[in-house]
């Protein structure tokens, strides 16, 4: 271990200043999360107007509620056709509201879509579970400068999804309605463009039908509408959140530095778990890097995966840190400061990640080609992402078993130790070992500490979620608390890690480097908070300490 | 048809010397040719019409149009809700000799509480469909004027916090036009009653809303997680309504304001069966109940002769008796299978017993 790290060195009072200091950063990330920001992202219902289209969408003419010739009623309407390509479905994005024109802006960061199918009851064309829907999807988009109806293509596709559908015995009459199962219809991972127009078109190949029932489209039921729900991040949100990135970005930085300079101008080469705090801080400063600035000004789809991929690497090195962290307190153990001894359980941590990061790369990867591409449309699709995630949750539960089983065990050790009295021979022995003890203590309860605020700030957020759902919308204490969520446990993570960088840096006071014996300031010792719960007597006959 | 439409609309004024609110005549309006549909003449020929009413209706005839829509099938929706009782939700009742709207029976706060939702429901969804470029995002409260423009932060408020809300825009327009004549006589007990009705209906739509929510987090999660309101199918949203006319509450009228007096049934608190409790109108327990003045009229007043009656002859001819038919019908049946609108089938015969009151 190292000799001393800056927290065993820190007196009471410096501890509670740094302490209070840093509650009221948190409290000050919460608030604005609560009361300058606006939820982190709002909707927008579209229920797509049906036309007709005599042309059958060969001319490749887009139809929007210009040129749309209504159809008010699904199921008065008399095709002329088999295949029933001439209805459309469109939606134009965004709404105009007040009498003026919305414009989707690059602050919104991704604009998704889910599509809502309304299917209802009806004798004859019944509807079977788990039938297939397969829709042609064109959409277009506009820029602001175009004239009012000249749409450019941004995406076409035949989207197939399953669809998933119940309805309670008693609808079970003409008029009663199914109640389905959301379909995921496109993820755009950056929203670059002002409008966006989808047409929707569903087909059907009556041959196909009677050939085989379980084609697409031949199952579905009496369609009597579909509707469109657009998702995107709040630009309010976008600002706040980008702004608390930028700023904590050259802080950590800063202390990573610091840190590492520290480090560096040791006598030794640094541990494995001052190594493990370094990355840690290093994935930190990754994931607080705000590059989503030049997403305002520049097309950037890929941002989505990438701020998937900067979180998923920043759990997987605090997971790992955790993990070595409590076997680097094993005092008795001599496999320690040693990557490879942790092989076995660092393997959980890296199977799921793996798991999810091959999930997401499907998912978002493909999705920046295709933006309607769902990993759950297809059976063989949704089987590799059950498949991902049940591994990875999994691994996640057998890790936390293996951190819960390691963590018991270093307690266990420490009373052992502590009733044992062992190093009451040995000042210099017993304080080290008082001083990994305390190390270890802090540590635990600064991690319970946190863990526990998020679950409370995430239960505040459930919480502030369900208010918006009673009798009339009230704009309570806790309706802003998703986003004061958000802001509140990032700067949480970022408080979490720039503390352990702080305190566990291996202090300058003392012990410079492991193998220094005598220590010049001992009455600091005395005063240290590690040393307040032992009978410390002053009896500081230094003797040799034991080389572990 | 139109001749019909005419005569009732003709009877209704004869009835009515007053000028009631008769707003609700908008119904009858024809909207069917094009032409008439977005001229602001529609609005000159309905008669009951106050000038700010007229006014709203010259200037946002596309408005207007969803309006009446809204208002139709909430009339219609009401017939098909009541054709199995007594009132079949008819307006013009030539044997009482009065319409049952100027009677405030419970059956007129139903009608005035289905008409302003269904004038709510109809403007909504045609906020979602984009088809009305005025409606607004709901967190504003509307000027004196919904065309007039608060507009000028909509746009920097939609990027800042979006743009969710397609309730509250017709809620505003249809409070503004529907309740435009009792509110300016809103020391009427009448009035009052007719303003708490419409409010209970746009309320009761609102709180049928349902929610759904799509998570979409890292990987899909439910740490983010967005939620919107669905609006109900205006027959479920009916349903529920229907419920609240049974149990819609007499008040009476003290001193311009309406209380009801409360006497609690037996079976459910026998405690409270001691005391009888006065309740203002317009307070928490009551804002989600329909209330009414008066006792309905005698419906078996009507002439019910020929009215189909299912299966409950026994309180629709009110014991006048009844017959039953039996006829032979064609039905479809063996349809082949298109999604939405086509439907291919045999004619199949059925025998169907049809029963009418004498």
């Amino acid at each position: 271990m190292a000799g001393g790290a800056v927290i065993e060195n820190l007196s009471n009072r410096k501890l509670f200043v740094i302490f209070a200091g840093l509650l009221a950063v948190q409290i000050l990330f919460f608030l604005v999360g609560a009361w300058y920001a606006p939820s982190p992202s709002s909707y927008m219902e579209f229920e797509m107007i049906s036309c007709r289209d005599e042309t059958k969408g060969l001319s490749g003419e887009w139809i929007h509620r210009d040129n749309c010739h209504q159809i008010e009623e699904l199921s008065e309407f008399t095709p002329s056709s088999f295949d029933l390509r001439e209805i459309v479905f469109i939606a134009k994005m965004p709404h105009a509201r007040d009498g003026i024109e919305l414009e989707y802006s690059p602050w919104f960061q991704f604009l998704l879509g889910v599509l809502q199918i309304e299917v209802e009851y009806s004798e004859h064309f019944k509807y079977v579970p788990h039938a297939q829907i397969e829709f042609e999807v064109r959409m277009g988009h506009r820029e602001h400068a175009s004239k009012k109806n000249d749409w450019k293509e941004l995406a076409t596709s035949n989207v197939t999804r399953i669809l998933e559908c119940t309805i309670a015995e008693e609808d079970k009459k003409d008029g009663g309605t199914y109640n389905c199962d959301m379909l995921d219809l496109f993820e755009l991972g950056s929203s670059s463009y002002p409008f966006y127009l989808v047409n929707i078109r569903i087909p059907i190949d009556q041959h196909a039908c009677q050939y085989n029932p379980k084609n697409p489209n031949c199952q579905i039921g009496k369609l009597s509408g579909l509707r469109l729900i657009e998702i995107h991040q709040n630009g309010g949100f976008t600002l706040v959140w980008l702004w608390t990135k930028t700023l904590m970005t050259p802080i950590v930085g800063a202390c990573l530095w610091w840190y590492y300079n520290r480090i560096n101008q040791l006598a030794r080469n640094p541990l494995l778990l001052e190594r493990a705090i370094l990355y840690l801080g290093l994935s930190l400063a990754i994931l607080d890097f705000p590059i989503e600035w030049i997403s305002l000004t520049h097309r950037l789809p890929f941002l989505l995966l990438v701020s998937d991929l900067r979180q998923g690497l920043f759990y997987t090195v605090l997971f790992s840190f955790w993990l070595i962290f409590a076997g680097e307190h094993l005092i008795d153990d001599t496999t320690r400061n040693n990557i490879k001894s942790y092989r076995f359980n660092l393997s959980f941590i890296i199977t799921a990640s793996g798991a999810l990061l091959i999930y997401d790369l499907i998912e978002r990867g493909v999705q920046l080609y295709d933006p309607f591409y769902s990993v759950w449309s297809s059976p063989t699709g949704s089987q590799i992402a059950y498949v991902a995630i049940f591994i990875s949750a999994l691994c996640t539960v057998a890790y936390f078993g293996f951190l819960l089983f390691k963590i018991v065990r270093v307690w266990t050790t420490i009373k052992h130790k502590r009733s044992a009295q062992l190093y009451q021979t040995s000042e210099n022995r017993r304080l080290k070992v008082e001083g990994v003890i305390y190390r270890f203590k802090f540590l635990m309860l600064f991690t319970v500490l946190c863990a526990g605020f998020t679950i409370l700030a995430y239960f505040m957020k459930q919480y502030g979620e369900a208010q918006l759902h009673g009798d009339e919308a009230r704009s309570g204490f806790l309706t802003g608390s998703t986003s004061a969520f958000f802001t509140g446990t990032f700067g949480m993570c970022n408080i979490y890690v720039l503390l352990l960088l702080a305190m566990y840096a291996p202090s300058h006071k003392h012990y410079r480097g492991a193998t220094q014996l005598i220590d010049e300031n001992d009455d600091e010792i005395i005063d240290d908070p590690s040393n307040q719960h032992t009978e410390s007597n002053a009896m500081t006959t230094f003797l040799k300490p034991s080389t572990d | 048809m139109l001749i019909r439409s005419l005569l009732v609309l003709a009877c209704l004024l004869a009835c009515a010397p007053t000028t009631v609110n008769s707003w609700w005549l908008l119904s009858k309006a024809d909207t069917s040719s094009p032409t008439t549909a977005n001229s602001p003449i529609l609005c000159k020929n309905v008669p009951g019409l106050t000038p700010q009413q007229k006014r709203m209706c010259h200037e946002n005839p596309n408005i207007i149009k969803y309006l009446i829509s809204g208002l139709r099938s909430a009339l219609h929706t009401c017939e098909y809700t009541f054709q199995r009782e007594a009132w079949n939700c008819t307006l013009t009742l030539p044997g009482v000799g009065t319409s049952p709207l100027q009677i405030a029976s419970r059956e007129s706060a139903y009608v005035y509480a289905i008409s302003a939702a269904g004038v709510s429901h109809s403007l909504a969804r045609a906020c979602s469909k984009g088809l009305i470029d005025d409606c607004g995002c709901g967190e504003t409260p509307q000027g004196t004027d919904p065309t007039s423009s608060t507009a000028s932060r909509s746009p920097t408020d939609f990027v800042w916090a979006g743009c969710s809300d397609n309730v509250k825009f017709g809620n505003a327009f249809g409070r503004k036009f529907v309740d435009q004549y009792d509110r300016q006589h809103a020391t009427e007990p009448r009035s009052q009653m007719n303003l708490h009705n419409n409010r209970v209906g746009r309320r009761l739509l609102a709180n049928a809303m349902n929610r759904e929510c799509k998570c979409h987090g890292v990987s899909g999660s439910c740490v983010t997680k967005t939620c919107w309101k669905v609006m109900p199918k205006f027959d479920e949203f009916a349903a529920r309504l229907h419920e609240k006319y049974q149990l819609a509450k007499l008040v009476t009228n003290n001193d311009q304001k309406l209380f009801v007096r409360s006497t609690p049934s037996a079976g459910l608190s026998g405690r409270t069966e001691r005391y009888v409790k006065t309740l203002d109108a317009s307070s928490k327990q009551m804002r989600n109940e329909l209330i009414y003045l008066d006792a309905s009229p005698n419906y078996c007043a009507i002439d019910v002769k020929d009215r189909e009656c299912g299966d409950k002859c026994s309180n629709i001819c009110c014991g006048r008796g009844w017959r039953t038919t039996r006829e032979i019908v064609d039905e479809p049946c063996h349809c082949q299978f298109v999604w939405c609108c086509e439907v291919k089938c045999k004619t199949c015969k059925k025998l169907v017993e049809r029963n009418f009151c004498l």
